[in-house]
């Protein structure tokens, strides 16, 4: 680990602490917690002993975020739709769609692949997955947007910064699989893409005054 | 190729909602809610709608008493009228048609939408508005949803108030260079019928969404 990633891990490291503690005051999803949780305790782990990242460490580690961004997905699309039934439905069977052409994909993609190694035949599978919870988010601040949803504070600013951050990570992953020479900028882009999701998110969580102010009519 | 396509429509499609979602207020939003769900407010909406009407009916006054000048022989009169009576029109399409977009944003909040019949072209003469009818009247069956339709109805209705706008303009400026122009002062007595009939509808369509908002939350 150069010291520059050494730097930036550490960051978010601490980024993650002061998030979880601001978050802590207010009511957030669990897989909100679950998903920071993990975050940091990967990110402790990448500090302390790097020689356990291992390749199929990371396919469980992707594994295990997927499946923690898709409860977050629902969890977030319950808390800001489910005082709208109209437009709850509607996410819900659109982001159901989304996220079995993306399995489909995926599996497909596996099915095809000539390398039968785990990793050559899980890790273009992930890339699917990533796109498909990515769409999914998009498709769930899309909801707020065309139904004139209002959404509170804290939740507007994971689902934009998640989101955000998801279309960084889709475009930098892909970078590595295919351009292995750019993978160091590819890192660095991604370290700073997270290090701000989480700036953002810190301040988001501790800006209170507007959190009460602006609690939406689903979680009130 | 594939996932590269597949990142680009995924960059492409995220991206704007980012941007205009990061943008958005949600004080603004928040207050807009609460209140269309006032009960109260459903009385001040009601009084709106008959608003809307008064105010096309002073507009529909001065452009029939033009019209009538002109049959009778005094065409200086009838063109200061006319002239008076299109700056009404002026300001009223452009508010109607503000009216019917934001008509249209709002239906997006409501759970069920009331179900409204398509326009009818018999309603209707002059021949702009009638095809721009026609297209709503056969579109419309093809739609779904009832809320669908309604975004559909009021789109028709915003472009006809446009284009009658329009056409209103191009005869009012001939007949002010050649006020013995029978035929278009004729087009312009038939514009006007078919902005009394269009303000109808619109009317209708305000209604409409309003029972629907208020059932919803009731």
């Amino acid at each position: 680990m150069t010291p520059l990633t050494e730097a930036l891990v550490l960051g978010q490291l601490c980024l993650l602490v002061v998030v979880v503690a601001a978050a802590w005051r207010r009511r957030f999803p669990a897989a909100f917690l679950a998903y920071l949780l993990f975050q940091a305790g990967y990110l402790g782990l990448i500090f302390a002993a790097e020689h356990l990242i291992t390749w199929n460490a990371w396919l469980l580690k992707e594994a295990a975020q997927a499946g923690i961004k898709l409860w977050l997905l629902a969890a977030l699309g319950r808390d800001v739709l489910g005082g709208y039934p109209r437009a709850h439905a509607r996410f819900r069977w659109r982001a159901g769609v989304i996220l079995v052409v993306m399995a489909g994909l995926a599996i497909g993609t596996a099915a095809f692949f000539p390398d039968r190694r785990l990793i050559a035949v899980v890790a273009p599978m992930f890339v699917w997955i990533m796109y498909g919870t990515t769409a999914a988010f998009g498709l769930l601040l899309a909801s707020c947007l065309w139904h004139l949803i209002p959404i509170e504070p804290l939740r507007k600013a994971i689902l934009l910064g998640l989101s955000a951050y998801l279309l960084v990570y889709c475009f930098t992953t892909y970078v590595i699989t295919q351009a292995w020479y750019a993978s160091d900028a590819a890192g660095y882009v991604h370290n700073a893409v997270y290090l701000m999701m989480l700036v953002y998110w810190a301040f988001a969580a501790w800006d209170r005054e507007r959190h009460h102010a602006l609690l939406t009519p689903s979680i009130t | 190729m594939m996932i590269w396509a597949a990142f680009a429509l995924l960059a492409l499609g995220v991206l704007p909602v980012l941007l205009i979602l990061g943008r958005r207020s949600e004080a603004r939003m928040r207050r807009e809610w609460t209140q269309s769900m006032d009960p109260q407010a459903h009385d001040h909406f009601l009084a709106m709608a008959g608003q809307m009407t008064d105010e096309w009916e002073s507009a529909d006054i001065v452009v029939e008493r033009a019209c009538e000048l002109q049959k009778l022989g005094s065409t200086q009169e009838a063109l200061r009228i006319l002239d008076s009576g299109y700056e009404i029109i002026t300001a009223f399409a452009p508010n109607m048609i503000a009216l019917l977009a934001a008509l249209s944003a709002y239906s997006r909040r409501v759970t069920a939408m009331a179900p409204l019949p398509p326009l009818q072209p018999s309603k209707y003469r002059a021949a702009p508005v009638v095809s721009l009818v026609y297209i709503n009247a056969v579109l419309h069956n093809f739609l779904v949803s009832t809320a669908e339709r309604f975004r559909f109805r009021a789109y028709i209705l915003a472009r006809c108030f446009s284009t009658a706008a329009k056409y209103m303009w191009m005869y009012v400026s001939r007949v002010k260079v050649r006020p013995d122009l029978w035929r278009d002062w004729d087009r312009i007595d038939v514009l006007r019928r078919d902005f009394g009939a269009l303000t109808a509808d619109s009317v209708e369509q305000y209604r409409a969404l309003l029972s629907s908002q208020f059932v919803t939350h009731r």
